[in-house]
Parts: C-alpha cells; structure tokens; sequence
C-alpha cells in the first residue's frame, strides 16, 4: 500500500516522494520518488524491504505479547484456585 | 567604532550554553512531534514529521531505521477473548497501523454464502432478500483451507462449502421462525439434480448436481470434530406462517471485504490513539471538585493534602473520549492541556467468529508483507 512511500520519505537518500490516485474507479497509483543521486528504484525496492522486515518484526512481537499474556492468564487463574483452596484449609484448621 | 564592535563579537552559539542537552530536541519541539494537541476548536500538529531531515539543523536524525525501530516497538495486550481483543501497539507509525486496520476490514479472506439455489419459496421474504440475508450469516469455518473459487472453475470440495435449508410450518400449527441454526451442512456436496438435455439413459452413473464434490470434505481432519456450522445458531433468517415453505441450498464460497462486506472476517476493528491530559497549573479545592463533576467518564480525582485542602490528579487518562467537556468555559483551557500520544495506539478487533482475533491480526500482517513482495519483484 502506500506505507513504503512514507518508508522512503524517511529515508535520509530521498529528497522527495509522493502518490496520487488520477481516478477512483480504476486502481492505477501514480508513484514519484527523488533521490540524492541513487537510482530511484533501487531506493523504492529498499522502501518496501524495510517495509518487510518492520512487518516481520511487528509479527514476532505480537506474537509474544499473546503468548505472555495467555500464560499470564492462565497463571492468574491457578492462583485463584489455589486462593480460594488454602483460604478453605485455614478456616478448617481454626 | 562600530567595526571595533563589529571585530570583538564572537559567533555565540546555543550549544555552548552548559545545561542545554544535546542530540535532544527542546521540550516545545518534542512536544509538536510526538503529541498532537486538542484544543477546543480543532487539534492541531496531527501530522506525522516525515522529512528524514527535518531535525538537520539541531544534529537530530528523523530517519527511521530498523534496529531503532525494533529497539523501540512494543506490543502490549489489554483484553483478549475468544472473540474480540484489545491490544497496544507502541512505537508505530499512524500510517502502518491503518494500513493493518484497512486489511483487517477488506482483504482478509472468510467464507460466505454466494449462490442460493432455490428448490421452493412460498414464505412471504421474497428470494432475494432471502438470499441477501443469508449471505451476511457469519459461518464459523477457517478459510484458509479453502482455495479461491474463479469464474471458471468448477465448484469442488477445495472451494465450496454447501448447506442445505429446508423448513415446512404446516397448516393448523402456529408461525415458526427460522433460525440460523436449521442450515445443515452437507459434507457431500450438492444434493439438487441438475436437469441435463440429452436424455443419456444411464441409470448406472451418478445424476449430475450443482457441484462436483471428489471426496467427501468430512474426510478433512479439521472437520472431523468440527463440522461447518454458522457461528451464531439463534439468527433470525424469516418467519413462517401456516402452509409455507422453504427449500433451498446455498453455496459459500471465499473471497474478501472489499468485494462484499459479507466477507470481512471483523464485525469492526479500529484503533485510537492513547490520550495524555496534563493539568498545566494546581487546581485546587472547589475548582478541584467542579473539575471532577465535568468529566463524565472520571478521568479525574481529588487527592487531599492535608489540612483540609484537595488536589484535583489525572487518575484514569485512558478512559477520555476527548468530549472536550474539561476544557468548556472560560479559562479551563490554561488549566488542563489534552493531548494525544502519536505513536500509541489502542487497537480494538472484533472477530464475526471465523477466526479468533490474534490469527486476524497476523493474517493481515502476512498480507501486507505479501502486497510488499508484489510490489519489489515488479519493480526488479
């Protein structure tokens, strides 16, 4: 989508860069970038690698995040059996 | 004389100064690139500083790189059942996070009911409606195993998924209402017989039906257990009075949001940056006590300090709404500052049933990597 031209624009090699939709109703985008003297589509191709690699990177890190908190659930939920079991035993024992 | 001024001034540079920090922007600046400010008009600083060299002059990189970017990205979840989820995203651009929430809602594929072949209709819902409402029935099947099906393949048991709807009020018994839950799956395929012209006597061979199933999809191992049903079995799809209807067969095939909303695997997903209010001055006592009454979602509390006097604090900045109600009236706008944190957002998905919504959210991230390996081997 349009997020590698905002990827390049980043890009320090990259003087100035932009897209437009001439119409709505046929998907044509219309991309322009300018470079400080590297040639201009081997700066767009490095815009959509690094794309890749923060999609990647963003994945992983999801993916953890779920892990830890379903792990984290689950521990939550043991404590509160074991909570509720030792509160059972200590007033038995009184 | 004036040169003799002119000789002895020395060039006098900021940066000389002893306690101003350097490779840091100063704290007004910081404040229009990260945050945007909501004032009571309109917000202002919304965009994002794109320009890698927008800093130059004060020796700060805007570049972004990757390993800064890994350094700084976190996720954090909030919520997660089986079909909704509330998750942080910290350290992203605006731009990235609506790309996902966009595919979220239009370009990841699910299962739905396209071709309704209609046997019989003597209700009062005429066949399209009928049609149209169950399309929209969400169906609780993994579309991933599924294939895409084109114009000119033929349906099989890789691309189609087939249910079978037959319903009878009879005459003397009171209206019965049709729910989701009388669509039966048919593992088989289709059971309708197409009428063929050439009247071939053979008796022998199958008579040919609206798809052309090899084998049977209760041989897959995912169904084994779980056969295709729709997610919710207690919607409404018509109402049958005495003496009507209905038997029909429908078809559902894959495909995705932007073609039809049937498709979209969210109810909705969206996503809000984090809000950070600040009380720029001590508000105190009775101006502590009016501001907490205003807010109507209690962002705010009232903390005492002794000796009777009361401080009003910002206890919960995650529940505003921004409804600006803090802000409204003379002055309250010098006292309490709202602000958005650019790069936080609180992502909120929620899953119609197909697939629950952590694989959503990874599913749309593959899809944009894969948009992204499109675009590199046209380029090279």
């Amino acid at each position: 989508m349009k997020r590698p031209i905002f990827n390049s624009n980043k890009s320090p090699r990259v003087t100035f860069c932009g897209y437009s939709i001439p119409h709505p109703s046929e998907a044509r985008v219309n991309i322009r970038v300018q470079t400080t003297g590297d040639p201009a589509r081997e700066v767009l191709k490095d815009a959509c690698q690094n794309l890749m690699l923060m999609c990647r990177n963003v994945r992983c890190t999801f993916d953890k995040a779920v892990e830890d908190f379903k792990a984290s659930n689950a521990v939550k939920a043991m404590k509160i059996d074991s909570q509720d079991s030792s509160g059972d035993d200590s007033e038995e024992s009184e | 004389m004036a040169e003799g001024a002119g000789e002895e001034k020395k060039k006098f540079s900021i940066w000389d100064l002893p306690d101003v920090p350097v490779g840091q922007l100063p704290p007004h600046l910081e404040l229009q690139r990260s945050r945007v400010s909501c004032n009571k008009d309109a917000p202002i600083h919304t965009e994002s500083i794109q320009y890698s060299g927008a800093y130059a002059s004060m020796g700060i990189d805007n570049s972004s790189r990757l390993d800064r970017f890994s350094n700084n990205f976190r996720v954090e979840v909030v919520r997660l059942n089986e079909d909704d989820m509330e998750f942080d995203m910290i350290g992203i651009d605006a731009a990235i996070a609506n790309s996902f929430r966009r595919i979220l809602i239009a370009e990841l594929p699910t299962m739905a009911i396209e071709k309704v072949l209609i046997a019989n209709n003597t209700s009062i819902i005429q066949d399209e409606v009928l049609a149209h409402r169950l399309g929209l029935v969400p169906i609780r099947v993994d579309p991933r195993l599924f294939d895409y099906l084109s114009e000119n393949d033929q349906p099989n048991e890789k691309n189609t998924v087939v249910f079978k709807l037959h319903v009878q009020c009879k005459r003397g018994s009171p209206r019965i209402t049709v729910k989701s839950d009388a669509l039966k799956w048919l593992p088989n395929g289709s059971e309708l017989v197409k009428e063929t012209r050439n009247a071939t006597s053979d008796s022998s061979s199958k008579p040919e039906t609206y798809t052309y199933f090899g084998c049977s999809q209760e041989t897959i191992p995912e169904f084994v257990k779980n056969p295709i049903i729709p997610k919710y079995p207690d919607i409404i799809i018509a109402k049958l009075g005495p003496g009507q209807e209905i038997e029909l067969e429908a078809h559902a095939v894959k495909g995705i949001g932007k073609t039809h909303a049937k498709w979209s695997p969210v109810a909705t997903a969206w996503y809000r940056m984090l809000p950070e209010v600040v009380l720029l001055e001590d508000i105190e006592d009775d101006l502590a006590e009016e501001l907490k009454s205003k807010c109507p979602v209690n962002v705010f509390d009232i903390e005492d300090l002794g000796k009777g006097r009361r401080r009003a604090t910002v206890a919960r900045p995650r529940a505003c709404t921004l409804c600006r109600e803090c802000i409204r009236g003379d002055d309250w706008e010098k006292r309490v500052a709202l602000r958005r944190v650019k790069d936080h957002f609180i992502f909120t998905i929620e899953s119609t049933g197909a697939l629950p919504p952590e694989v959503l959210f990874t599913e749309a991230v593959k899809i944009l990597e894969d948009k992204c390996e499109r675009v590199i081997t046209e380029l090279s």
